[in-house]
C-alpha cells in the first residue's frame, strides 16, 4: 500500500482549493442577496471564459467569439421559452443552437490557427451578433427577449447560485479530466508544433474540430447559465465587447490555468460591477490592467516574482510559466 | 443613375476605407502585428481634427492635426508597449486590444458621448449637379484624396529605398536583419506611418459620417474584413479589398437589407477558410 | 500510481461538495440578507425618500446619460430636496449602456440601497429587462423609455411611463398632420429595430387611416456607419413627403448631412421623429437642419417649458435635450405626488398616488395618465429656427392635445394585434 504523497505544492493547491470552497458555500449565509447575485455572474462568466481557455491554454487557439457560441445556446432557450415549451425542449433547442453554431465555427477555424484563426471567430461572433440585431421577428432584434423563467426549483437567487456553483465545479474537473487525457496531450502537441503532429499522422485539422465543439459545448452551458441569471436575453450577449472579456478574463487569470478563468472573471466582474459605482474610468482601469498583466507576464515577470520568493525556500521546484 | 450614384456611395465609403485598412494592412504585413488599436487610431485623428477644426475654422489644419496626433499616440504603443512583447503574436494582439479599450474610453471622458462631427470649412461642400444627377461634392473628395494618397505610397513602395526596406521587410523579415539594415526603427515608422494614416481617415471621416466612442471599433471591423480580403501587406489588394467592401455594403443595404453582416463578415471568413493571406498576400 | 491517488483525491473532493450542496441546498439563507423593502428616516426628521436613478454614463449613450442626470439633478437644485414630510434621496448607478449592466445596478439599487423607486433606464432592451425585474421585487419603475410595449403589451402594474411618451404615440400626430398638410404619398426611413418600427408605425398608422399611401418604406440597420444609399434612394422616389425616424445617435447626423448632400432637403418636405433634430443632432449638424419639421413631446423653445431650459442653459451652458427633459418632468412629478402624503407609499400605493397628483404645474403642459400607465399628454409639431443668439432649437409651430398611446384606435384592438415591425407597419 502506497502512503499518499504530495508534494508541498500540491497540499498548498489543495488547501486553497477546500478553502474557496467552503468559503463558495458559506457565502449566501453571510452576504446580502446582490453580492451573492455578483458571485453567480462571477462564476457563469468563468465558465464562458473557461471555454475559451480550453482553446487557448491546450490548443493554442485564442478565439474572439465565443459569446457567439453562448447566445446562440441563450436564444435557443429563450425563444423557445417564449413559445411554451417545456424544460427538456427548451435545453434540447439550447443544445441544439450550441452544436450547430460550434460545428460552423469548427468547420471554418480548423484549418487555421495563431491571428487568423482569432479573426475568424471574430468574424463568426459578428455573423451570430448580426443573426441576433436582424432576425428581430425571432429573436426580438434591439430589445431581447424578456421574460425567461428559471426552473422552479432554482428560482430563489441562492438556489441558483448554489446551482451554478456546482456546475461550475463539475465542468472544471471535467476540463481538467479532458487535459489530461490522451486528448488534452494531442492538441498541447498541436499547439506546440502542427507540423510535428501531422508528420507523426494526426489530422490536425479533426483534432481542432474536435476541440471547438467541445469547448462550444461548455460555451453553451455558460449562455443558458447566463440568460437564467438575467431572465432575458439581448444581442449584447453576442457581441465584440462580450468576446473580448471573455477573452480578457482568460489572459487576467492566466491562460491554461485551472482556475485562471474564475481569477479573470473575478477581476473583470468586479471591476465592471462594483468598481464602477466608484469609479467613473473603470474600463480604463481594466484596460490598463490588462496591458500590464500581459507585459509583465511575457517579460517573465511572474517569474521573476516567483524566483525572489523562492530564495528563501531553494527546495520548492520553480513551475516554468506556461507559453503563450 | 441611381446604380451610379450607389456606386459612388460604394467607392467613397470605400476610399475610408482604404485609408484606415491600409495602415492596417502594412502593420500586419511587415510587423505581424494584428493591431487592434488601430481603430483607437482613427477616433484619436478625428477627435482632434474636430476640435482643431472648432479652434481654426480650417479644415486642412484640422487634417493636420488629426494626423499628428495619431501618429504621436501610435509612436508612442509602439516605443512604450509593443516593444516589450516583440515578436510574441498573441501578446501583441491582446495588448492593443487593451489600448483600444483604453483610448475608447479617455475620448469619452475628455470629449464626452455625444455624435460629433469635423466642421467642413474649408472642405468641399454641396453637390456636382449634372442634370438630374447631384452628387455631393465631399465624397468626390474622399475619394480623390484617397487615390492621391494611395498612389503616393505605391510609388513611395516602388521606387524609394524606404520602399524597398519596406518591401524587404514584409517578405523576408530574418534577410532583411541580416543584411544589417536597423529593422526596429523601420519598423516604428512604418507604424507610426500607419497610425497616421488612420488619423487622416479619422478626420476625413468624420465629415463623412459623424463620430462617437464607437467609432473606433466599427471602423476596424470593416478594416480588418477588408486587409482579409485584399491580403497581408499589400497595399493594392487593400485597394481592392476596400473598393470590393464599399460596393458590398452599398447595393446590399438597398438588396439584401437584412443581411448586413452576412454580406461583410462571410467574405472574410471565406476567404480566412480557403485562401488565408487574401487575394494579393503571400505567407511570410 | 501518484495519478491514480491524485485522481481518487479530486473524486473525493467532488463528492465532499455535490453532498455539501445537497445538503446546503436545502437550507436557505436567512431573509434578513435578501432584500428588503424601506428605507430608514433621515436624521434631520422627515422621512428618506430614496430614488434610484439608472442611465447610462458610459458606453454607446454616455451622452444621454449625461443629459438624464443633470436634468434630474437640476430639479432638485432649484427646488431643494424636501417636500412636504419626506427628503429625496438618489441614488445614481452607471448602466453603462448594457442591458446586463443594466440589470445588475437594478439588482443592487433594490437590494443593497433599498430604493422606494427607480428612474430609468433609457434603452428599450435595457427598460424591457429592468421592468421586469423591478415588477417581481414590488419596486415601483418611473420609466423613462419610449419603447411601446412597456405600458402595452407588457404592462406591469408598477410601471409608470413619466419621462417619455411612447415611440408610436409621438409620431400618429405625425401622419395626421401630414395628411392636413396636404400630402397624400409618403416614403419612411426609419432605424430597422422596435423604436424605429414604433416611430414608422405610428406615422403611417394615422396617415393611411387618414386617406394617404405610403408606397416606398425603408429600413436600415441601426449601426450604420453611411445612410447615403438610403438616401440615393428616397431622393429618386416620387412623393409628396419623407418621413425620418432616427434613433438620435450618428445615425441622426448621418442622415442629416446625407439628405443636404444630395439635395434631398430641398426636392421633398421631410418630417422626422424627435430624436433626428435633438439638441445633440443639432449642435452637430448645424444650420442644414433648419426649416425642418417633426414630431414631438418636447420643444426647447415651447412657452411651457421656458423656465426649464431658461434654468438648464444658466448651470450647464447647453439647451437641454429630450432626455434632460423626461427626468426633470419625472422628478417634477415626484415632488408633486410627495407634497401631498403624510406618510410613505411604495409599491402599487405609491403608483396610486403618482396618478391621483396633482399636475397642474408639470413641464409636460396638460397630462393625465391613462389605464396603462403611460401620459395622456400634448405632441408638437416643431420647425428648427435660430434664436437670436445664433443657437438652434425648435419652435412648437403646431399642437395635438391628449395624445392617447393608442392614437384614435380601440385600445383593445391595438394591442391584440402584434406590435409594430417591418411586417406590421401600419398599412
Amino acid at each position: 500500500m502506497n502512503r499518499v504523497h504530495l508534494t508541498r505544492r500540491q497540499l498548498t493547491t489543495l488547501v486553497v482549493v477546500g478553502v474557496l470552497l467552503i468559503a463558495a458555500i458559506v457565502l449566501p449565509y453571510v452576504a446580502t442577496s446582490y453580492y451573492v447575485t455578483i458571485a453567480t455572474l462571477v462564476l457563469a462568466s468563468a465558465l464562458l471564459a473557461s471555454s475559451v481557455n480550453m482553446l487557448a491554454g491546450d490548443a493554442g487557439l485564442y478565439s474572439l467569439g465565443h459569446a457567439g457560441i453562448a447566445a446562440a445556446a441563450g436564444y435557443g432557450l429563450a425563444w423557445s421559452s417564449r413559445q411554451g415549451m417545456g424544460l427538456a425542449a427548451q435545453l434540447g433547442m439550447a443544445l441544439l443552437l450550441t452544436l450547430i453554431a460550434s460545428v460552423i465555427y469548427g468547420l471554418i477555424s480548423m484549418r487555421t490557427s495563431g491571428v487568423f484563426f482569432l479573426m475568424v471567430t471574430l468574424a463568426a461572433g459578428m455573423i451570430c451578433f448580426g443573426m441576433a440585431y436582424r432576425w428581430s421577428s425571432v429573436t426580438g432584434g434591439d430589445n431581447g427577449l424578456t421574460g425567461i423563467r428559471r426552473p422552479e426549483l432554482l428560482s430563489e437567487y441562492w438556489q441558483y447560485y448554489f446551482f451554478v456553483l456546482a456546475v461550475f465545479v463539475i465542468a472544471t474537473l471535467a476540463l481538467r479530466g479532458l487535459s489530461a487525457s490522451p486528448f488534452g496531450l494531442t492538441l498541447r502537441g498541436i499547439r506546440d508544433s502542427q507540423t510535428r503532429m501531422r508528420s507523426l499522422g494526426y489530422s490536425v485539422p479533426a483534432y481542432k474540430f474536435a476541440a471547438m465543439v467541445l469547448s462550444g459545448l461548455l460555451a453553451g452551458v455558460a449562455g443558458v447559465l447566463l440568460v437564467w441569471q438575467n431572465e432575458f436575453v439581448s444581442p449584447a450577449s453576442s457581441s465584440f465587447q462580450a468576446s473580448a472579456l471573455a477573452l480578457v478574463m482568460v489572459v487576467l487569470g492566466g491562460v491554461g490555468r485551472t482556475f485562471g478563468p474564475l481569477i479573470g472573471a473575478t477581476v473583470v466582474v468586479l471591476i465592471q460591477q462594483v468598481l464602477s459605482t466608484y469609479v467613473d474610468r473603470w474600463p480604463t482601469v481594466l484596460g490598463v490592467l490588462f496591458i500590464v498583466v500581459v507585459i509583465v507576464k511575457e517579460s517573465g515577470g511572474v517569474r521573476r516574482l516567483r524566483e525572489m520568493l523562492q530564495r528563501r525556500r531553494p527546495s520548492a521546484p520553480a513551475r516554468p510559466t506556461p507559453e503563450y | 443613375m441611381f446604380f451610379l450614384q450607389q456606386t459612388l456611395n460604394g467607392l467613397s465609403f470605400g476610399a475610408l476605407l482604404f485609408l484606415v485598412a491600409s495602415g492596417f494592412t502594412l502593420v500586419f504585413g511587415l510587423m505581424r502585428i494584428s493591431n487592434l488599436a488601430h481603430g483607437g487610431f482613427y477616433i484619436v485623428g478625428a477627435y482632434v481634427a474636430l476640435t482643431t477644426v472648432a479652434l481654426t475654422a480650417n479644415f486642412w489644419f484640422g487634417l493636420l492635426a488629426g494626423a499628428l496626433a495619431a501618429a504621436v499616440v501610435g509612436f508612442a504603443v509602439e516605443r512604450g508597449l509593443l516593444r516589450r512583447v516583440r515578436n510574441r503574436e498573441m501578446p501583441e494582439v491582446l495588448v492593443t486590444v487593451g489600448v483600444l479599450f483604453v483610448i475608447a474610453d479617455l475620448v469619452l471622458a475628455i470629449f464626452g458621448g455625444d455624435p460629433k462631427s469635423v466642421g467642413l470649412s474649408g472642405a468641399p461642400r454641396g453637390a456636382l449637379v449634372v442634370g438630374d444627377f447631384a452628387y455631393p461634392w465631399y465624397r468626390l473628395f474622399i475619394i480623390g484624396v484617397t487615390l492621391v494618397i494611395g498612389v503616393g505610397m505605391f510609388l513611395l513602395q516602388r521606387y524609394t529605398r524606404i520602399g524597398a526596406i519596406v518591401r524587404a521587410g514584409v517578405d523576408n523579415r530574418e534577410m532583411t536583419v541580416s543584411v544589417g539594415i536597423n529593422v526596429d526603427r523601420v519598423f516604428t515608422g512604418v507604424f507610426v506611418f500607419g497610425a497616421a494614416l488612420a488619423g487622416i481617415a479619422g478626420a476625413i471621416g468624420s465629415g463623412l459620417l459623424s463620430l462617437n466612442p464607437s467609432s473606433g471599433t466599427e471602423i476596424l471591423l470593416f478594416a480588418m474584413v477588408v486587409v482579409i480580403i485584399g491580403g497581408l501587406g499589400s497595399i493594392p489588394g487593400a485597394a481592392i479589398g476596400a473598393a470590393f467592401i464599399g460596393l458590398v455594403d452599398a447595393f446590399a443595404k438597398v438588396w439584401l437589407p437584412e443581411f448586413s453582416y452576412f454580406t461583410v463578415f462571410a467574405p472574410m471568413a471565406l476567404v480566412l477558410v480557403f485562401r488565408p493571406y487574401g487575394l494579393l498576400g503571400r505567407p511570410a | 500510481m501518484r495519478s491514480t491517488q491524485r485522481r481518487g483525491l479530486r473524486f473525493a473532493l467532488a463528492t465532499t461538495v455535490a453532498v455539501a450542496g445537497l445538503v446546503v441546498a436545502g437550507c436557505a439563507p436567512s431573509s434578513s440578507l435578501s432584500d428588503d423593502g424601506g428605507g430608514g428616516d433621515a436624521s434631520t426628521g422627515g422621512e428618506v425618500f430614496k430614488v434610484g436613478v439608472l442611465a447610462p454614463m458610459t458606453g454607446f449613450v454616455s451622452a444621454i446619460g449625461t443629459d438624464l442626470k443633470q436634468g434630474w439633478e437640476l430639479y432638485w437644485e432649484q427646488n431643494g430636496d424636501t417636500v412636504g414630510v419626506f427628503t429625496v434621496e438618489t441614488v445614481l448607478e452607471d448602466d453603462a449602456s448594457s442591458p446586463d449592466t443594466a440589470l445588475a445596478k437594478a439588482t443592487r439599487l433594490v437590494t443593497e440601497e433599498k430604493v422606494d423607486a427607480v428612474v430609468g433606464p433609457v434603452l428599450a432592451n435595457q427598460a424591457l429587462a429592468v421592468a421586469d425585474y423591478l415588477d417581481q421585487e414590488g419596486v415601483v419603475n418611473l420609466a423613462q423609455s419610449s419603447a411601446d410595449d412597456i405600458t402595452q403589451r407588457e404592462f406591469s402594474p408598477l410601471v409608470l411611463r413619466t419621462g417619455a411618451l411612447a415611440g408610436s404615440q409621438t409620431t400618429f400626430p405625425g401622419g395626421q398632420w401630414a395628411y392636413d398638410e396636404g400630402y397624400r404619398t409618403a416614403a419612411t426611413l426609419c432605424v430597422d429595430y422596435a423604436f424605429g418600427w414604433e416611430s414608422c408605425g405610428g406615422f403611417v398608422s394615422a396617415f393611411v387611416d387618414a386617406g394617404g399611401t405610403v408606397p416606398l418604406q425603408l429600413w436600415y440597420p441601426g449601426d450604420a456607419t453611411d445612410l447615403s444609399t438610403y438616401v440615393t434612394q428616397l431622393v429618386n422616389a416620387d412623393v409628396d413627403v419623407i418621413f425620418a425616424g432616427t434613433a438620435g445617435g450618428t445615425d441622426s447626423s448621418n442622415f442629416l448631412r446625407s439628405a443636404a448632400d444630395f439635395g434631398l432637403l430641398e426636392k421633398t418636405p421631410v418630417l422626422a421623429n424627435c430624436c433626428t433634430l435633438d439638441q445633440a443632432i443639432l449642435e452637430d449638424v448645424g444650420d442644414i437642419a433648419l426649416g425642418i419639421k417633426s414630431v414631438a413631446y418636447y420643444a426647447e423653445g415651447a412657452p411651457q417649458v421656458a423656465d426649464f431650459v431658461e434654468a438648464f442653459e444658466a448651470k450647464y451652458g447647453i439647451i437641454p435635450s429630450v432626455y434632460a427633459f423626461g427626468a426633470y418632468a419625472t422628478a417634477q412629478m415626484l415632488a408633486a405626488t410627495l407634497a401631498g402624503l403624510d406618510e410613505k407609499v411604495t409599491g402599487e400605493e405609491l403608483v396610486a398616488a403618482i396618478k391621483s397628483a396633482d399636475l397642474s404645474d408639470s413641464p409636460w403642459g396638460k397630462v393625465s395618465f391613462d389605464d396603462y400607465n403611460n401620459l395622456v399628454a400634448p405632441v408638437l409639431v416643431r420647425d428648427v429656427v435660430a434664436r437670436d443668439d445664433g443657437k438652434l432649437w425648435n419652435v412648437e409651430i403646431g399642437e395635438f392635445p391628449d395624445v392617447s398611446q393608442f392614437w384614435t384606435f380601440d385600445p383593445e384592438e391595438f394591442l391584440a394585434s402584434p406590435p409594430f415591425s417591418t411586417t406590421r407597419t401600419g398599412q
